[in-house]
């Protein structure tokens, strides 16, 4: 290892600290928003600390736009989960299944076409997306908006790139002892993607908490609505309620946060395992 | 038992016909390797047998019955890849005791496989180690135990030293040597080094350009090579070529070089003088003497155990492999002796040797 002169190392994490602290203030600034009245804000909007803690804006959000914010919370948290369980689940299989066997049917076209819905403006995919939720009776329905969130063209590249990395005389070397194409998948290339599936996990799961437009657009009442909806749903309902937004605001980050930070270790020590190749 | 026969085998590729009609039989027990240069279809060949490839023509036999159509897992074969291609997740126990637990068996049974093969090849420190952990030496050790424990009828290896370094290559093959004559079983072994293929096998299939140029013990490939393409590819350094006319000699025979020198030959039956032929001198059998035609010395290297002399003859080079240390420089002049009989000649249109 190198040894850096004190000097050298203090000016380092000086700039460190500096960076982080530009970007955690937004953020500390949203919390102390959530417990401080708008009006202080607006006269001392630099203060680090709040002069005191006010929970009433809590009372005013527990219901937003007639419905109470566990509904909302409660939506996030089965929307999420149950996208990023299938969208994992389908790309993965999906791109397994593209990766093993590019010579079949259709099988390069399909691959365009994600590549495709990748390039083309989100904000326009939804409007075809509407008219078959529609046709289909899906609308206003929690499987139209999982489905939905469930196609991940991110998370089938990140799946295909990784199977592809996988030698094939791996995988040959299955078949020949004896194993069925399903038992190749679930007893050695499942194992080893275990990393993949984690990251791909974690980057469905923050994706999808964040997501707004397309919930707005398949919902035909705030009775489906995520946080982030919610959110979006104050600014009209309430005028500026700055204190109710900051405090919402922090309700929607704070899960993601954490299931970040809990899984952020587990990645990166997956991504560390993957780069050493066995 | 483990007989492994080929009648008329094609492989193509759309248009490409990688193999043209390959008929070979390797008995029971044979150790057979598989040598040819890169894209010469050694490998295709391979995984035809292993079921990896399908077979666009013709019929391939494993044990008296017809696999054409069978999978890979009913071949009773297995194989060993040049990657090694362990299961990074498992460790060494469990990579060699997989195809047992594909099929059911027994804890007991797959403990006793793996111990059993753990065991020939000295494994039994490793079974708990992932395949990081080892060298690439014991890598490849893990991927043989893994086809032992199968008891398969045929083994296959394709390339299976090439990722190693020199010393344990020649390590490693005397290993695998040793094994076959321990298990007895029928391996079939592809790989495009030429020394691996004759130090191992029993009998040399050489390939080129999708067929057969010639199959025979490696005694018989190196002594009677059929064309200039087996000669040029068994033997290392390889055989040297020089062009040159047949004519008779009151001593028998001899061919005439461009540059006028006159190389003494056994003259094949029906050798007509006047042909255009090839001359094939292997560089182990040149010698450099007082008698002979006269070359000039291009470059001496010496390797210890021998010296290898680059000399010129005319405009052609000729290569040299001298057992005994010599003192000769380069601009020197010396007299090329050989004997007759290791002379090879061949039709210089067609390559067969006369």
């Amino acid at each position: 290892m190198i040894h850096r002169p004190l000097w050298l190392r203090v000016i380092a994490y000086a700039i460190a600290i500096l960076v982080s602290l530009f970007y955690l203030y937004p953020y500390w600034w949203m919390l102390l928003g959530a417990f401080r009245p708008a009006e202080a804000v607006l006269t001392d909007p630099l203060r680090l600390w709040p002069e005191r803690l006010d929970f009433s804006v809590f009372r005013d959000i527990a219901t937003v736009g007639g419905v109470s914010i566990w509904r909302y919370l409660a939506n996030s948290v089965w929307i999420t989960g149950a996208s990023t369980i299938l969208s994992v689940g389908i790309t993965a299989l999906g791109a397994y299944a593209l990766t093993r066997r590019p010579d079949l049917l259709a099988f390069k076209a399909l691959r365009s076409g994600f590549l495709l819905t990748m390039m083309y403006p989100y904000m326009l995919l939804v409007i075809p997306v509407y008219i078959v939720m529609f046709k289909i009776g899906l609308l206003g329905t929690y499987a139209g908006i999982i489905l939905f969130l469930a196609l991940g063209p991110i998370q089938f590249f990140l799946f295909e790139q990784f199977f592809r990395s996988i030698p094939g005389e791996v995988i040959e070397a299955a078949i020949i002892d004896g194993a069925s194409e399903w038992q190749v998948l679930r007893l050695v290339v499942m194992p080893v993607a275990m990393p993949v599936v984690a990251t791909v996990t974690i980057i469905t799961f923050l994706l999808n908490w964040a997501q707004w437009f397309p919930i707005l657009v398949i919902s035909r009442s705030p009775d489906t609505y995520t946080l982030p909806v919610a959110l979006l749903n104050m600014t009209g309902e309430l005028g500026v309620n700055f204190q109710g937004i900051m405090a919402l605001a922090a309700i929607t980050t704070i899960p993601a946060t954490l299931v970040f930070l809990l899984a952020q270790r587990r990645v990166m020590q997956g991504m560390a395992d993957g780069a050493v190749k066995g | 038992m483990g007989a492994v026969t080929l009648t008329g085998a094609c492989k193509s590729y759309g248009a490409v016909e990688v193999l043209k009609g390959i008929d070979l039989e390797i008995a029971d027990g044979e150790f057979v390797a598989l040598v040819g240069a890169s894209g010469c279809g050694k490998s295709t060949l391979l995984r035809m047998i292993a079921g990896l490839e399908t077979v666009t023509a013709g019929d391939i036999h494993i044990a008296g019955k017809r696999v054409n159509d069978l999978p890979a897992k009913e071949r009773d074969i297995a194989m060993v890849f040049q990657n090694y291609a362990l299961y990074p997740h498992m460790t060494v126990a469990e990579n060699m005791a997989f195809s047992l637990r594909l099929k059911r068996a027994s804890k007991e049974e797959q403990r006793a496989a793996v111990e059993r093969a753990a065991q020939i090849l000295d494994l039994e420190a490793l079974l708990d180690r992932k395949p990081k952990e080892l060298s690439g030496g014991q890598r490849q050790r893990v991927a043989m135990g893994r086809a032992i424990v199968r008891d398969p009828q045929v083994f296959l290896f394709d390339e299976p030293l090439s990722n190693l370094d020199a010393k344990l290559r020649v390590h490693m093959r005397s290993e695998i040597k040793e094994l076959h004559q321990r298990l007895g079983t029928t391996t079939i072994y592809v790989t495009h080094d030429q020394i691996e293929a004759m130090t191992m096998a029993s009998r040399i299939v050489i390939m080129n350009g999708g067929i057969v140029e010639q199959a025979g013990t490696p005694f018989e490939v190196y002594d009677s090579p059929v064309n200039m393409f087996v000669a040029g590819f068994i033997g290392s350094p390889a055989m040297n070529f020089l062009e040159g006319v047949l004519e008779r000699s009151e001593t028998g025979g001899c061919v005439r070089l461009p540059s006028g020198e006159r190389i003494p030959a056994v003259l094949p039956e029906g050798a007509v003088p006047g042909r255009k032929v090839k001359v094939g001198l292997r560089p182990e059998h040149l010698t450099l003497g007082d008698e002979g035609p006269e070359v000039r010395i291009l470059v001496v290297e010496p390797t210890g155990s021998e010296t290898q002399v680059t000399v010129g003859v005319g405009h052609e080079k000729l290569t040299c492999l001298l057992r005994e240390r010599v003192a000769l420089e380069a601009n020197q002049r010396a007299r090329l002796s050989f004997d007759p009989a290791h002379v090879h000649l061949f039709d210089s249109e067609t390559g067969n040797h006369l």
